[in-house]
């Protein structure tokens, strides 16, 4: 896999939480881990609301070649989180209920 | 890929009330079932190469609107339709959120599925590569080799759940009083025994969901934390295959209403989350200790979720 860095992106595997496909990405670098999921689970057509009509929540988690895998702070930096040939994965916040028989 | 939107009417009156785009894995969903039900008639090779989508077209001319899907491999191609009605579930959340929001009245509404008007909004920021659809190979399995005594003729996947399995779920609803979930780890495979629906599903493991989840009386929220642990147990032969969580409830509804259904928001995870066939919800009622009378099971069928039997097994 290449490393983008010096063109402001970083290219990693994105991985499916359905699928188990992955794909591969540029990320750019300036962006914080909470913008990257939001604009990774839009751009692979992952829910975007909640059942009340709330964002739905996601967490970055990213698998490194080195076979460690973590969660990703959201506040942190794309260029400080996700290094070339990471494989990073969109995880839902799910809430089966009661709701409405 | 065609985007669709949902047409709400009213019941009565029959005029639109609201249009309310479908989500992507709607289609996905779609292509899915129209793949795996190919390679189960033995039309599409059961290779793990990667598949087409030959069409996805919405046909309107003859009566109700219906869903034309084709998926190719290699040199084969194979033709599935779908009426409307399996939007069913779709529409039931896309209603409870409507509802949630005010948005729309409490009513009775017919569905239907219509071409999008609106163009998709260019991408983002992200450069994706395309990637291929590659659902991977079913390796062959016998359902008796499996514990299963007799295999039944059901046109649903046939679920194969181990009595150990099924205790554990059991067990573990038991021991709270608040909603409480495990993930399920399942095989899959093709199964070699002549029945309608030759999809084989076996639970290999239920795993407790942990890492911050936590349940209310009604409840379950789970985290993405959760969720990752799973993940990272999966491998080519063991897939998170859906959830199982409880309904402790039961005791509270009207007397004879079993608690062991599928809630609005039980739909909105199953649609959104786990909608690939061989996807399983499991529904613990845990005023009960025998599997048998504790635990309804809801998987895909045709690409619409059905109750279905399971097969208790004592291997």
């Amino acid at each position: 896999m290449e490393a983008a860095q010096d063109t402001g992106y970083v290219t990693a595997s994105l991985r499916h939480f359905m699928t188990k496909e992955t794909a591969e990405a540029d990320l750019p670098l300036e962006l914080s881990v909470e913008e990257a999921t939001r604009e990774i689970t839009r751009a692979i057509g992952l829910p975007s609301v909640d059942m009340e009509n709330r964002q739905q929540i996601y967490e970055l988690f990213v698998r490194r070649p080195n076979g460690s895998a973590e969660r990703l702070n959201p506040a942190a930096r794309v260029a400080d989180a996700i290094a070339p040939g990471d494989i990073v994965e969109p995880l839902p916040e799910v809430i089966p209920g009661r709701g409405v028989a | 890929m065609l985007d669709l939107d949902l047409l709400l009417r009213d019941a009565t009156a029959g005029h639109e009330v609201r249009r309310e785009p479908l989500p992507a894995h709607v289609a996905e969903r779609l292509i899915a079932d129209t793949h795996v039900s190919g390679v189960l008639a033995g039309v599409l090779p059961n290779d793990g190469a990667p598949i087409r989508v030959d069409a996805f077209a919405l046909e309107t001319d003859d009566g109700p609107a219906r869903l034309r899907v084709e998926v190719g491999a290699g040199e084969t191609s194979f033709l599935k339709l779908y009426s409307h009605a399996v939007l069913r579930d779709d529409a039931e959340v896309i209603v409870a959120r409507l509802l949630q929001a005010k948005a729309i009245e409490k009513g009775t509404y017919t569905f239907t599925p219509a071409s999008s008007t609106v163009v998709s909004p260019a991408g983002g920021r992200i450069r994706l590569r395309p990637c291929p659809r590659r659902p991977g190979r079913l390796p062959g399995g016998s359902l008796v080799e499996r514990g299963v005594r007799e295999p039944r003729a059901c046109r649903h996947p046939a679920i194969v759940l181990p009595r150990e399995q099924a205790q554990a779920l059991v067990a573990q609803a038991r021991a709270s009083e608040v909603e409480v979930g495990a993930s399920l780890v399942v095989e899959t495979f093709l199964i070699e025994e002549p029945v309608p629906c030759r999809l084989g599903l076996r639970v290999l493991e239920v795993v407790e969901l942990a890492h911050g989840t936590a349940g209310t009386e009604t409840h379950l929220r789970i985290t993405p934390e959760a969720l990752a642990a799973v993940g990272s147990r999966e491998t080519d032969g063991r897939r998170a295959g859906g959830l199982a969580h409880s309904h402790p409830f039961g005791s509270k509804l009207e007397p004879g209403t079993d608690p062991r259904f599928l809630s609005s928001e039980d739909k909105a995870v199953a649609t959104g989350w786990f909608w690939q066939p061989y996807h399983l919800q499991l529904i613990v009622d845990p005023r009960f200790t025998d599997p048998e009378d504790a635990i309804a099971a809801y998987a895909w069928a045709d690409a619409a979720l059905v109750r279905v039997c399971v097969y208790l097994t004592e291997s």
